[in-house]
């Protein structure tokens, strides 16, 4: 067998290779259009046709263009004429557009030679700054000319290109951050006192967005293809209006695809992830002069952006786009908080940057289709950018505000990329992996930036670093000053021997534990405690006021509780081990806490079916399983990794989630424990209860799956009614 | 538009996608050590179950699915003759999008890499994906023997690479 150290090493090593988001993205958008796609058998003649014939539209189009153009640039950019063909005028509403930040649509007429071009690209008009308080959702003439600003961006032009050369350890940001790895609950249920339930949040005061909302009295839902408003009234529902998820946009080859959205009183915020499909018209290394676009033809790439789409509401049957704001790069998260918009994403810099030409290596922002680069005084680089980051990434924050017709508020972007999200009311923190190297010991960490929050007015505040990786935002807290959290470390020595000719290496003393720290405002280690259960992880965590709840696991879970009432000195309060884990706590009310995990055998460890635990938390010293549930031959539920998906409701005294195939609500009393209210089958194509949402409005319940919606009596379960989309 | 969303009925691509990419792209990793390759195979592992539409008794048989398919692709993936006369990988190295992070760092997964396809594939599906060697037998479509072997071979190279002589530039 291999020694358990080599195991995890492996996992973590394998942990770090994920799809590029790029690469997922891409995948979404082949699945639902068809033009240009990227066949996984590229070769496929047939399939390259409408590329083919898409690629001659552009060429022809752009040829004119690029004969004037034809510039000091690298031909290597003969794809940028070929992008900025398609007007802005080519976009319809709905969409921002990508390109219009490029000079090409603009320049022509200057036509410049190409010894005229190198010098006029330094001294023309100046770059224009990111859209202050933009409200205009019209698409405005394209903005002034940003291939002349290289000079303001030069420095970072050398930074980037320094990173883009490095191959060395690579930043990675890990792949689906934004839903398939948070497993924790709300922070207080402010739901009962409103009469209907919200998404499962983290943080009072901080929404969270997700595939269904309510204000009360409609639902909105995204399902496979569409958006769906749905009047829920007394348990009848009504569709009041429907609209595509997915949206394909003209020939240009853009597609976008709702993920996930906000209601914020009368507007609608769909989130959506954006793909531009770019022909590479040229070889990236191809000699500079070259008079043609280059007839090769290659596989697309592709563009990545998040759009947060924002509609009024105010009739529900005809929601009215007002206003599209995008940015550069992957989803990273998102949250909102009083009616500002908070939208975070990585962009990985690839290709040929061009000094002269900022917009290849500087992330830009989208007011309706108006982009600007982002200005240089609004990017960090960090007090070591290649320390710090390691590749060409950026990680990019956006405030929006979304009251009236939406206005984009600020913008900030560090040289780096995201990949955990928490936030409080007036701070965000966001993780990076990182490592440090201490002599020849390696011990995996992570990197935190802290920006603050101002009502849409964005500052990167202070960063740090702490030993260990953290599983998700539930592993983080913010509580007054102090910024706390629960990691799992990793480290091994490497002893490297031998003569130049045959040095060899080995890797020893490698260990795993997990970590409690404290840290202060500026992001500096206040107070710790490490060591705790060697070999194990954190496998949930949830902190309440003063005290930390985290659960870790090799073969029982201890249940830690730690006080962290003096961040200097935090120490371990108690260590509750009962067989199996939680991998999702939620304070339940006054001095219980719930759990959502696995059974596991004592002996061996492994995993067996779904359990509901509740531990009695009123005496943090003597923590104690008082409830407990097995639900026999379920082993899956969305809940243990997406705390979105339950919910969990101490007023109404529900706890309710979708769990293979089936929802269930559960109740619990202290005298009778856990007791089962409702299971309710998914219809066979609800793929197994995956995107499951459950939610009370009143006395109703209503069950919300990729096929419809189904309502029921709160006070036995009894069926109401039923939709299908 | 309306042909283009019918395609996708049925089934929720972004759910499948957000479940099973990293699983079914990894298994490609493991065969292939390349993420060209490995995001190649991912996309057709998912056109494969959407030409299919099919259903599972059970979010396992979900999983296993995908690991059988991804398996199955990354071997017929190996033998295509288009693929191998016509793209030389290093073109595309702009292409595809973000740095390809890896645990290239950790000596560990380095040695794993080092092993032979099915090797790494049977460590991958043995210590990853903690399948039984019986498991590994029906996703992989190997013998329960052969899939012993591999694996014995393998941790005998890895015992040889890491305990003391592994060779570093």
């Amino acid at each position: 067998m291999l020694n358990e150290d080599w195991k995890n090493e492996y996992k973590a090593g394998m942990d770090r290779v994920s799809p590029s988001r790029n690469s997922v993205v891409n995948l979404l958008n082949v699945m639902t259009s068809k033009p240009a796609q990227r066949s996984s058998s590229p070769f496929n003649f047939r399939k390259l046709i409408p590329f083919a014939a898409c690629f001659l539209l552009i060429a022809a189009i752009s040829i004119p263009l690029s004969k004037q153009i034809q510039s000091g640039r690298n031909s290597s950019l003969a794809a940028a004429p070929a992008q900025g063909a398609p007007s802005p005028g080519n976009f319809t509403g709905t969409l921002p557009s990508a390109e219009t930040p490029m000079s090409d649509v603009t320049a022509p007429s200057a036509a410049p030679s190409p010894e005229q071009s190198s010098s006029l690209s330094h001294s023309s008009s100046e770059l224009s700054s990111p859209p202050e308080a933009s409200s205009s959702p019209a698409p405005a003439p394209s903005p002034a000319p940003a291939s002349s600003s290289g000079g303001d961006y030069s420095e970072l032009y050398n930074i980037i290109s320094k990173l883009q050369k490095k191959s060395t350890v690579r930043a990675y940001a890990s792949s689906g951050a934004e839903s398939s790895n948070k497993a924790a609950a709300p922070a207080a249920d402010a739901a009962s006192s409103q009469g209907y339930s919200d998404t499962n949040i983290q943080v009072e005061g901080v929404q969270e967005s997700d595939i269904v909302k309510t204000d009360g009295e409609y639902i909105y839902t995204l399902s496979s293809e569409k958006l769906s408003i749905v009047k829920a009234e007394n348990g009848a529902l009504t569709v009041v209006s429907q609209f595509p998820r997915s949206v394909k946009d003209g020939d240009g080859g853009r597609s976008s695809s709702a993920f996930e959205m906000y209601v914020s009183g009368d507007r609608l915020i769909v989130l959506r992830n954006s793909y531009d499909y770019h022909i590479m018209t040229a070889a990236p290394e191809a000699s500079a002069d070259s008079k043609t676009i280059a007839p090769s033809i290659r596989p697309p790439y592709s563009k990545p952006f998040v759009s947060a789409d924002i509609y009024d509401i105010s009739d529900k049957s005809s929601p009215r786009l007002l206003n599209s704001f995008s940015q550069d790069g992957s989803f990273v998260s998102t949250r909102m908080v009083d009616g500002v918009l908070y939208l975070i994403s990585n962009k990985s810099v690839y290709g040929e940057i061009v000094r002269e030409r900022p917009e290849t290596f500087v992330p830009q922002v989208y007011c309706g289709t108006e982009g600007s680069l982002i200005a240089k005084g609004d990017i960090s680089v960090g007090i070591d950018p290649e320390k710090s980051s390691g590749s060409a990434q950026y990680l990019i924050v956006t405030g929006i505000d979304t009251a009236g017709s939406g206005s984009l508020v600020s913008n900030k972007a560090v040289l780096g990329y995201g990949s955990q999200v928490y936030a409080s009311r007036s701070n965000l923190y966001v993780t990076a992996y990182s490592g440090i190297t201490d002599g020849s010991t390696y011990t995996g960490a992570t990197k935190l930036y802290r920006f603050s929050l101002k009502a849409g007015s964005i500052s990167l505040e202070a960063e740090g670093t702490v030993p260990g990786s953290v599983l998700n935002q539930f592993s983080m807290d913010e509580h007054g000053n102090s910024f706390r959290m629960v990691t799992t470390v990793y480290s091994y020595t490497v002893t490297v021997g031998g003569t130049d000719k045959s040095a060899w290496s080995s890797v020893s003393q490698s260990k795993q534990y997990n970590s409690l720290y404290t840290l202060d405002s500026s992001l500096k280690i206040t107070g710790k405690i490490e060591d705790l259960a060697p070999g194990e992880r954190v496998y949930s965590a949830r902190f309440s006021g003063d005290i930390a709840y985290f659960v870790t696991f090799r073969q029982v879970d201890p249940l830690f509780a730690a006080d962290l009432t003096d961040p200097a000195n935090p120490r371990i309060l108690s260590a509750l081990k009962i067989p199996g884990f939680s991998q999702y706590l939620h304070p339940y009310s006054d001095g219980l806490l719930f759990g959502l995990g696995r059974d596991a055998d004592a002996e061996s460890g492994k995993a067996g079916y779904l359990k509901l635990s509740m531990f009695d938390i009123s005496d943090p010293k003597n923590v104690a399983e008082t409830g407990k549930l097995v639900i026999e031959g379920t082993y899956y539920s969305e809940a243990s990794y997406n705390h979105k998906a339950i919910l969990v409701d101490a007023a109404k005294n529900i706890i309710a989630f979708p769990a293979d195939g089936k929802y269930l609500v559960y109740s619990y009393s202290r005298e009778k424990g856990f007791k089962q209210e409702a299971s309710v089958s998914a219809d066979s194509s609800a793929m197994y209860g995956y995107n499951m949402r459950g939610l009370y409005i009143g006395d109703c319940f209503y069950i919300v799956s990729a096929d419809g919606i189904s309502s029921y009596s709160i006070k036995d379960y009894s069926p109401i009614s039923k939709i299908n989309f | 538009m309306n042909e283009e969303i019918k395609l996708a009925e049925s089934a929720d691509p972004g759910t499948l996608i957000q479940k099973y990419s990293s699983a079914v792209y990894r298994v490609a990793y493991s065969y292939t050590g390349n993420r060209h390759d490995a995001e190649d195979i991912m996309q057709e592992v998912f056109l494969r179950y959407l030409k299919k539409l099919r259903s599972f008794s059970s979010p396992e048989h979900e999983k296993a699915w995908f690991l059988r398919v991804a398996v199955n692709c990354s071997k017929s993936f190996h033998s295509s003759a288009w693929r191998r006369k016509i793209i030389p990988i290093e073109d595309c190295g702009d292409l595809a999008g973000d740095d390809e992070p890896n645990g290239s760092q950790l000596p560990v997964f380095e040695a794993v890499m080092s092993l032979p396809p099915k090797q790494r594939l049977c460590v991958h599906l043995y210590y990853y994906e903690d399948l039984s060697i019986k498991e590994i037998s029906e996703t992989s479509g190997m013998p329960e023997s052969t899939v012993k072997s591999h694996l014995f071979r393998a941790r005998a190279a890895l015992e040889q690479k890491l305990k003391g002589d592994y060779h570093v530039k």
